[in-house]
C-alpha cells in the first residue's frame, strides 16, 4: 500500500480555527516521524476498524477502500497540518461511504440522514454478505444491486385499520357494590386501613380465645 | 376480511355444526360435580365425625377445621374427577371429543382469512423471544400457508437494552427469513395496562386488518400446522370466538423446572382431556397460545376498570379469565384444543421465580372475586373464576388448618385437660366399627389416595401404551421419574404455602405487586437471592417446629413432613435451581419429556442454533455485556442505523431539555454507559439527532483520546476483521 503524503518534519499551524470540522492538536507545533508515523497508524486502524464495522471482509477490497481514503486525508492534510489525521481519515470514509450511496442511488439527503440511510441500506441490500464485491466500486453497479440499495429502507408497519375496544361496565350485585366503595374510602385514609386490620386481628385473636377457652 | 361483519354475533347453534360430536355437557357436568360432591361429602362425614369423636364435642374450632377440610377435600376430589374423566377419554381415544379431529382436507387446503400471530414482550430476552419467533415462521412456511398470517412483535419493553437489541434482531430476523412486511415490531414507550394495554392498543391500531389473532406469550412456541388447524377450526365454525391450546412445558434445565415440565407433560393429556369433557364450550382463556376471533373480542372483551384502586380493585391483572367471560356472556363458544400436540410453553426456572409469577397471578385471581356475582356471567366462567381463586386461597387455608391444630394442642397443653373421646356418630351407619386412630387413618388414606390418584391414573395410561412409556425414557426411567416427582412435590408444597399465604396477607395490607419480567432461562439462584426469599419462612418453620415438639412431641412428629421442608427452603430453593442437577438427572434418563426424546421441529431448529453458537444477534453484538445494546448502538453502523430510522419513525419520550442532553452526552463520551442510570440511557437512545451525533462523535475522537469503554468497543471490530 501507498504510504499517505505528508510524511515528513512540518512545523504545524496551532491555529484550531483552521482545519473544518476534523478535530485540530493544538499540542502538535512540532511533530516527528515517528509521531505522525504513530498518528497515520492511528488512523489507519480506525479506519480498517470502521469499514470492518460496515463488514468489508474482503481484504483486498479493504487494503483498497483504507488507501482512497488515507490519500484522502493525506491531500487535506497537506493543506492543513493542524488537522488531527485520526480524524481527519475517519471523516474522509464516513464522507466516501456516502458520497458513493448518494451517487449510486442518486439521492439527495442531509449529510447526517444520508449517511444513516446509507448504511440501513448497506444492511438491508446485504452489502456486508453476499453483495460485498460492489461495495464501494463506482457506478452503474448491476441493476439489481442498485435497486436493492434504492429500495432498501424500513418500511412503516402495515397501513392502520383500527377497530374499536370500548369497555363495556360490569353489573356487580349491591353487595359487593357497597364493599368496594367502602373498601375504596378506606384507602384514602390509610390509618383507618391501618386501625381496621388491627381490630380484624384483634377480633380473630378474642374469637380464637372464646373458641378454645373451656 | 369481507367476513369481519359476521362476526359481531354469534350464529345460533342449529345453523351450524357442532364442534365436537357430543354436546350433553350437563349430563357430564353432573357426572363430574357429582362425583366430587359424592367424595367430598364422604370425606367430610369422616372427619366430622372423627372430630366429634376426638373431642366428645363440636366446639367453634372443629367447625373451622371442618370448613377448611371441605374446601380443600373438595377441591381434591374435583381434580381427581377431572383426572378420571380425562382418563376414560383417553382409553376410548378422546371419541368424539376432539375438537380439531373434525377437520378434513378441504378444511385445511380452504382459504384462510387474515391471522396475525402477536408477540407482546416486556423486557424478555431478545435472543430467546426472536429464536422462538423463527422457528414458528419456518414452520408456517413448511405448510406453504405463510401468504394467510402475519406477525407482530408488541414490545413493552423499558429498559434500553431489550429495545435496542429488539430493533436489530427484529431487522435481522425480517432480512434471515426474507420476512419483510410480514414480520412487524412495535414499540409502546408507555406501557398502560401491561399487556392487556399492550394487546389493546394493538388492536385499536392494526386490528381492523385481521379476523384472527393468535396470542403468544414470549416463550410460546407453536407448529405451523396447528396454527392452520386453528384457524382452520374457527373459519369452519363461525360460533367459536376463541380457541385455546394446552401448551406443553420446554426446555427446562433445572431441576425445579424439569419436575414441572415432566409433571405438566405426564398430567397434563389428562387433565386437559378431562377439563374439555365437562367445559365444552364453555372453556376458558389461559392468556397465549389461542386463537381469537377479533371482532367479538374488540367488542365485548376490553376490560373494565374494577370498582376501588389496586391490588383488589383497579386494574384487571389477570386478564384472560375475565376476557373468557365476557366473551362466554356475550354467546361465542370456547374451546380447549387439548388435542393439539405443536403448543409449547416454558415455564419458571426456579421456586423464587415460580413464586415471583404466582404473586402477580394470586392478585390477578383474587381481583376475579368481585366478577363471581357479576351478572350474565355463565355458570361454567364462574366456576373457572372461582376455582383460580380457590387454588391460590388454599394455601392460607392450609396454613390456618395446621395452626389451628398446633392451638388445639397448645390450649389442651396449657389447660391441662384431657380429651373426652365420644362414640362414632357413624356407628349405626356402618357395618364395621372402626377405632378412633383407624378412622383417623382412613381419613389420610382417603387424603392420600386423592392427592396420588391422578398420578397412577396418568402411569397407567402408559402402562396401556408402551409408545408412550418409551418417550417418557422407557418403564425403570418412567418410576423413578414419579418417584423423584411425588418427593419433589411434597417438599416444595408447604414452601408454596408459605409464600401464598404470605401474598394473601401482604394484599390485605394493601401491597401492589410490581410487573417484572419472568426469567425464563436456568442460570441459578444464589444462597443471598434464596436467603432473602425464604429467610422469613426458615425463621417461622423453624420457631413453629420446636414450638410443637417443645408442647407435645407427636404434634411435632404431626407437623414435621410439613415444616422440615420449610426450614430447609433455602438448600432447596438453591439446588432446585440450578442447571447442573438437572442436567444430571436427564442423563440418568429420569424426568424425560417426550419433547425431549425426540425433539419437535420447531426445537430442534433453536437447539441446533444454539449449539452452533449461532444467534439472530450473534452478528453484531457480544453476548452477555450488560450495557452490550447501548454500546453497540452508538458505535456499530448499522445498529445505529437502524435504531435512528425506527425511532425517527415514532415520536420521542419526554422531551428533554438541551443542556441535560448536552450533560449526558459527555458523560456519555468520558465514562461510557455504565453511569447513567436507565432513564438516562432511555432519553438518549430516544433522541435521533444525538444517537447520529454520537455514532460520528466516537469514530471521530482519536483512539487514544476516547474513554476505555469506547476504545474496548472499537477494537471489538478489528478483531473480528
Amino acid at each position: 500500500m501507498a504510504v499517505p503524503p505528508p510524511f515528513s518534519v512540518r512545523v504545524a499551524d496551532s491555529d484550531p480555527s483552521v482545519g473544518e470540522t476534523a478535530v485540530s492538536n493544538p499540542n502538535r507545533s512540532v511533530t516527528t516521524d515517528s509521531a505522525q508515523i504513530t498518528e497515520w497508524n492511528d488512523a489507519y486502524v480506525t479506519v480498517e476498524s470502521y469499514l470492518c464495522a460496515l463488514g468489508l471482509r474482503n481484504k483486498l477490497l479493504l487494503s483498497r477502500a483504507i488507501n482512497e481514503v488515507l490519500t484522502r486525508a493525506g491531500a487535506r492534510v497537506s493543506e492543513d497540518p493542524s488537522l488531527c489525521i485520526p480524524s481527519v481519515a475517519m471523516e474522509e470514509v464516513i464522507q466516501l461511504v456516502a458520497d458513493w450511496f448518494s451517487r449510486v442511488i442518486g439521492l439527495d439527503l442531509p449529510e447526517d440522514r444520508l449517511g444513516a440511510r446509507g448504511r440501513l441500506a448497506l444492511l438491508l441490500a446485504d452489502l456486508p454478505g453476499k453483495n460485498q464485491d460492489y461495495f464501494l466500486l463506482e457506478p452503474p453497479l448491476p441493476e439489481a444491486v442498485t435497486a436493492a440499495l434504492r429500495d432498501s429502507y424500513l418500511t412503516e408497519s402495515p397501513g392502520v385499520e383500527r377497530r374499536s375496544m370500548t369497555p363495556q361496565p360490569i353489573t356487580l350485585n349491591p353487595i359487593m357494590c357497597s364493599a368496594t366503595q367502602w373498601w375504596q374510602g378506606l384507602y384514602r385514609a390509610p390509618i383507618f386501613k391501618r386501625l381496621l386490620t388491627a381490630t380484624v386481628l384483634a377480633l380473630l385473636g378474642v374469637l380464637l380465645l372464646v373458641f378454645f377457652w373451656r | 376480511m369481507d367476513g369481519l361483519a359476521h362476526d359481531q354475533l354469534p350464529p345460533t347453534a342449529h345453523e351450524l355444526p357442532p364442534l365436537t360430536a357430543r354436546h350433553d355437557w350437563w349430563r357430564r357436568r353432573a357426572i363430574v360435580f357429582g362425583g366430587a360432591a359424592l367424595i367430598t361429602l364422604i370425606g367430610v362425614t369422616l372427619m366430622g365425625d372423627l372430630l366429634w369423636r376426638l373431642y366428645g364435642s363440636f366446639n367453634g374450632a372443629s367447625a373451622v377445621l371442618l370448613g377448611i377440610f371441605a374446601v380443600l377435600f373438595g377441591l381434591l376430589a374435583f381434580g381427581v374427577m377431572t383426572a378420571a374423566a380425562g382418563f376414560f377419554v383417553g382409553l376410548r381415544g378422546g371419541a368424539g371429543l376432539n375438537p380439531a379431529r373434525g377437520l378434513t382436507a378441504e378444511d385445511l387446503s380452504a382459504p384462510l382469512s387474515p391471522t396475525v400471530i402477536v408477540y407482546p414482550v416486556y423486557n424478555e430476552n431478545p435472543v430467546e423471544v426472536f429464536e422462538r419467533i423463527r422457528a414458528v415462521y419456518r414452520s408456517l412456511e413448511r405448510t406453504g400457508r405463510l401468504e394467510d398470517f402475519e406477525v407482530f412483535v408488541l414490545s413493552d419493553s423499558t429498559s434500553t437494552e431489550n429495545w435496542i437489541q429488539e430493533e436489530f434482531a427484529w431487522l435481522q430476523l425480517c432480512r434471515e427469513l426474507d420476512a419483510g412486511g410480514r414480520i412487524h415490531y412495535r414499540r409502546r414507550q408507555k406501557n398502560t395496562d401491561k399487556k392487556a394495554g399492550n394487546i389493546s392498543d394493538f388492536l385499536q391500531t392494526w386490528g381492523g386488518r385481521y379476523r384472527y389473532m393468535v396470542v403468544m406469550d414470549a416463550d410460546s412456541v407453536m407448529s405451523g400446522d396447528d396454527l392452520v388447524r386453528m384457524a382452520a377450526l374457527m373459519e369452519k365454525h363461525p360460533r367459536v370466538g376463541l380457541l385455546q391450546t394446552a401448551p406443553r412445558l420446554a426446555r427446562a434445565a433445572s431441576v425445579h423446572g424439569r419436575v414441572q415440565q415432566f409433571a405438566f407433560r405426564l398430567l397434563g393429556d389428562m387433565f386437559t382431556a378431562g377439563l374439555n369433557y365437562w367445559q365444552g364450550p364453555s372453556g376458558n382463556y389461559w392468556g397465549h397460545n389461542a386463537i381469537i376471533r377479533l371482532a367479538p373480542f374488540a367488542e365485548f372483551c376490553a376490560l373494565p376498570d374494577l370498582p376501588g384502586k389496586e391490588p383488589f380493585g383497579g386494574k384487571i391483572l389477570s386478564h384472560d379469565f375475565v376476557e373468557a367471560a365476557l366473551m362466554r356472556k356475550a354467546g361465542w363458544e370456547i374451546w380447549l384444543l387439548w388435542d393439539l400436540e405443536g403448543s409449547w410453553e416454558e415455564g419458571p426456572p426456579s421456586l423464587i421465580d415460580s413464586a415471583k409469577r404466582d404473586r402477580r397471578w394470586l392478585q390477578g385471581n383474587l381481583q376475579h372475586t368481585w366478577l363471581l356475582f357479576a351478572s350474565g356471567i355463565h355458570p361454567i366462567s364462574r366456576l373457572h373464576l372461582l376455582l383460580g381463586i380457590l387454588g391460590y386461597l388454599s394455601s392460607p387455608l392450609w396454613f390456618l388448618f395446621l395452626l389451628i391444630n398446633t392451638l388445639i394442642v397448645l390450649n389442651h397443653e396449657v389447660t391441662g385437660l384431657t380429651l373426652v373421646p365420644a362414640e362414632s356418630s357413624l356407628g349405626q351407619w356402618l357395618p364395621f366399627s372402626l377405632s378412633t386412630n383407624q378412622q383417623g387413618l382412613v381419613v389420610f388414606g382417603a387424603t392420600l389416595v386423592l392427592l396420588f390418584l391422578p398420578k397412577m391414573l396418568a402411569f397407567s395410561q402408559c402402562l396401556f401404551d408402551w409408545k408412550r412409556t418409551r418417550k417418557f425414557g422407557g418403564l425403570p426411567g418412567l418410576i423413578g421419574s414419579l418417584l423423584i416427582e411425588t418427593l419433589y412435590s411434597a417438599l416444595v408444597a408447604p414452601i408454596v404455602m408459605m409464600f401464598h399465604t404470605k401474598f394473601c396477607f401482604w394484599l390485605l395490607l394493601g401491597r401492589n405487586v410490581d410487573w417484572v419480567a419472568q426469567q425464563r432461562d436456568a442460570v441459578g439462584n444464589s444462597w443471598r437471592e434464596a436467603l432473602a426469599a425464604h429467610g422469613g419462612q426458615t425463621l417461622l418453620g423453624a420457631v413453629w417446629l420446636t414450638a410443637a415438639f417443645l408442647i407435645e412431641p407427636m404434634l411435632g412428629y404431626w407437623l414435621l413432613p410439613v415444616l422440615a421442608p420449610v426450614v430447609l427452603a433455602v438448600p432447596i430453593s438453591v439446588w432446585s435451581s440450578r442447571p447442573g442437577p438437572g442436567a444430571a438427572l436427564r442423563r440418568a434418563s429420569l424426568l424425560i419429556t417426550p419433547e425431549e426424546t425426540a425433539a419437535p421441529v420447531e426445537y430442534a431448529e433453536i437447539i441446533s442454533r444454539e449449539q452452533q453458537g449461532v444467534s439472530i444477534l450473534s452478528e453484531r453484538f457480544e453476548s452477555g455485556d450488560d450495557l452490550e445494546g447501548i454500546t453497540r448502538v452508538i458505535v456499530d453502523p448499522y445498529v445505529n442505523a437502524v435504531h435512528v430510522s425506527l425511532i425517527a419513525k415514532s415520536s420521542a419520550e419526554e422531551p428533554v431539555s438541551d443542556d441535560d442532553v448536552a450533560a449526558l452526552k459527555e458523560q456519555l463520551m468520558s465514562q461510557g454507559p455504565s453511569g447513567l442510570d436507565q432513564n438516562a440511557l432511555r432519553h438518549l437512545a430516544s433522541c435521533t439527532g444525538l444517537m447520529l451525533d454520537l455514532h460520528r462523535s466516537v469514530w471521530l475522537t482519536p483512539f487514544a483520546d476516547l474513554a476505555p469503554w469506547w476504545q474496548h468497543a472499537i477494537e471489538h471490530y478489528r478483531r473480528r476483521g
